[in-house]
């Protein structure tokens, strides 16, 4: 068992960031190592991305059909897969840690018994294996433990968790691998039958570099207007706490927190929001927090980098205004 | 119907977690322990399925040391049929091994639907119910936030970045369930006192050893400084907008 496979991740025909973070990490890793650091894609990927993907450092570069399927089946995905790692033998498989990669890398672990660890934060190279460090109790404690060479392992990094860092451009040894599956195999398989985009294509939290919050101090859903224009002007994805949408003011997909999403963006901006622990574990690790909360002794107060006091019907439009002016 | 629900046990999400002296456990006075919240809303969509077809049979297995017992006797109690206790000294950590473990007695009875939340909220793993498809030879839709059942057939949804994936598939199938839209029920007090009459089933578990994965130590993530009062009221807005422009360069 040698060398390290990234799970490359496309997303309307791009390669993810995701991808280009497990990309230099698997390369950081492979030079320690002394390995090969290769790369596996599953589905079309133009002439653009294959240029890109030369400046990360690629040893092998297999690009793998999904034969006769042609949406997402996490059993084909699998598939496909396990036969790059049974032709290539790899002690290290990389996932990015999205909805994607935490479909499959179960999957893979539990075919091939690799040791599995999710939402890496940090990767360090030992003598004895691979030292990881991850959150768990949602970020409330973070856990160091070493996978141990004699047995190898899936790894999940988490998303804007890593560095993404170009190399001088190379060219990876690329391998078209076609896939065929037999038609009452894949009609047996759950199908996906299509996808649901919200009404307005909103940005997702777990996605954006600004998130705008509500919490339970918006009094009414109908007030969220407030937080939608501000996020409007930003360009940032609307967030809440876990009170609203537990009320049924926001959909569950915009929850931050331990119940919700856990989010990493540049800029989060707390309205209305006290801070409960529930939801400062989904939040802390923004780069800058900003509180407006017209209780002084509100929670969120200790852990935001900059605070207004006061009614936040009247900060949140004024911020809008200010910002529209001089944008 | 037959359906089966993996419940763990975990520390109450609004519970402060301590770490040890030995750094590599954490202290279990001062936590409440409670399900883990998707795996109640993993019962909830079981309960209604009862509701819509009393012919339903709901068991939930948990596993884990005596005190997942309170567990399964809450599940009991808001109106799960069966209880299984999987009985161990310790918690397990890892996820293959706990996969293992679930996989062959899930086996041992021909579930229809097979549940799970999808990921505890103290390992933050979100592999168990995924790897169990894997194992028995079942196909698993992972994080869904609803799921309806027409006769044989499935359709899950099934929650990703900005969208929502709908697949369909025939029984059996693992779910592991997202926060969906259905409100929690809570046990009266007197369906509590009825179901600690009930019995639980306990099987010892053998703990296997795994030496592939070492714990080194836990921390607690850095902690953030306290910020700054820019000011009150509308007034500190202009203020705000200056430091995210000038200073942070955010903005």
């Amino acid at each position: 068992m040698t060398g390290i496979l990234s799970v490359l991740e496309l997303k309307n025909n791009e390669v993810t960031n995701g991808s280009l973070e497990i990309l230099t990490e698997g390369k950081k890793i492979a030079t320690e190592k002394k390995q090969d650091n290769n790369a596996m894609v599953i589905g079309e990927i133009n002439k653009k991305n294959i240029e890109k993907l030369k400046e990360y450092g690629i040893d092998s570069l297999f690009i793998c059909s999904t034969g006769n399927t042609n949406v997402y089946s996490p059993e084909i995905y699998r598939d496909v897969i396990l036969r790059i790692i049974k032709q290539t033998n790899p002690e290290i498989i990389l996932f990015s840690g999205t909805s994607l990669g935490k479909d499959l890398a179960p999957r893979i672990a539990a075919n091939t018994e690799y040791s599995i660890a999710t939402d890496c934060i940090a990767i360090t190279v030992k003598s004895e294996g691979l030292e990881v460090k991850r959150p768990i109790y949602a970020g409330k404690i973070i856990e160091t433990v070493i996978l141990k060479t004699k047995n190898p392992t899936v790894i999940l990094l988490k998303i804007n968790s890593f560095n993404i860092k170009k190399q001088s451009v190379n060219e990876p040894n690329i391998s078209i691998v076609q896939n065929e599956f037999k038609e009452n195999y894949i009609n047996q398989l759950p199908i996906l039958k299509e996808t649901i985009f919200p009404e307005r294509r909103t940005l997702d939290i777990s996605e954006a570099s600004i998130i705008v919050s509500g919490g339970r101090g918006m009094k009414d859903p109908k007030n969220f207007i407030i937080i939608e224009e501000l996020a409007n002007i930003l360009n940032a994805a609307v967030g809440a706490s876990r009170a609203v949408v537990d009320a049924g003011w926001r959909p569950h997909s915009e929850q931050v927190g331990q119940t919700g999403k856990i989010v990493s963006p540049d800029l989060y901006i707390a309205c209305g929001i006290s801070g409960a622990i529930q939801h400062q574990v989904g939040m802390i690790n923004s780069k800058c927090i900003v509180a407006i909360n017209k209780d002084k002794n509100a929670p969120i107060f200790k852990f935001s980098d900059y605070g207004i006091i006061g009614d936040l019907f009247e900060i949140v439009p004024e911020l809008t205004r200010e910002l529209k002016v001089k944008n | 119907m037959k359906i089966v629900i993996c419940v763990k046990q975990v520390p109450d999400t609004a519970t402060k977690i301590k770490i040890s002296e030995n750094n590599k456990t954490i202290e279990q006075t001062s936590i409440k322990y409670e399900i883990n919240p998707y795996d109640e809303y993993a019962i909830e969509e079981a309960l209604r399925l009862k509701e819509d077809d009393p012919n339903t049979t709901i068991t939930v297995i948990s596993l884990g040391p005596e005190r997942v017992k309170q567990s399964l006797t809450k599940a009991l109690a808001i109106g799960a049929d069966n209880a299984i206790h999987l009985k161990t000294n310790e918690d397990i950590k890892n996820p293959l091994v706990i996969a293992k473990i679930l996989a062959s007695e899930i086996k041992k009875r021909s579930y229809d639907l097979i549940l799970f939340g999808k990921k505890s909220v103290d390992q933050d793993n979100n592999q168990i119910g995924i790897m169990i498809g894997e194992i028995n030879q079942i196909s698993c839709i992972s994080n869904c936030t609803q799921f309806k059942l027409n006769n044989n057939t499935i359709t899950a949804h099934r929650e990703i970045e900005g969208a929502i994936q709908v697949f369909e598939s025939k029984l059996p199938i693992i779910i592991t369930q997202e926060k969906g839209k259905n409100e929690l029920r809570y046990p009266s007090l007197r369906n509590l006192m009825a179901a600690k009459k009930k019995t639980i089933e306990s099987i010892n578990i053998v703990e296997q050893i795994d030496d592939n994965v070492e714990l080194i130590k836990l921390e607690y993530p850095p902690t953030r400084k306290e910020g700054k009062i820019i000011g009150e009221g509308k007034e500190a807005v202009s203020e705000l907008v200056r430091i995210l422009r000038e200073e942070i360069k955010i903005i």
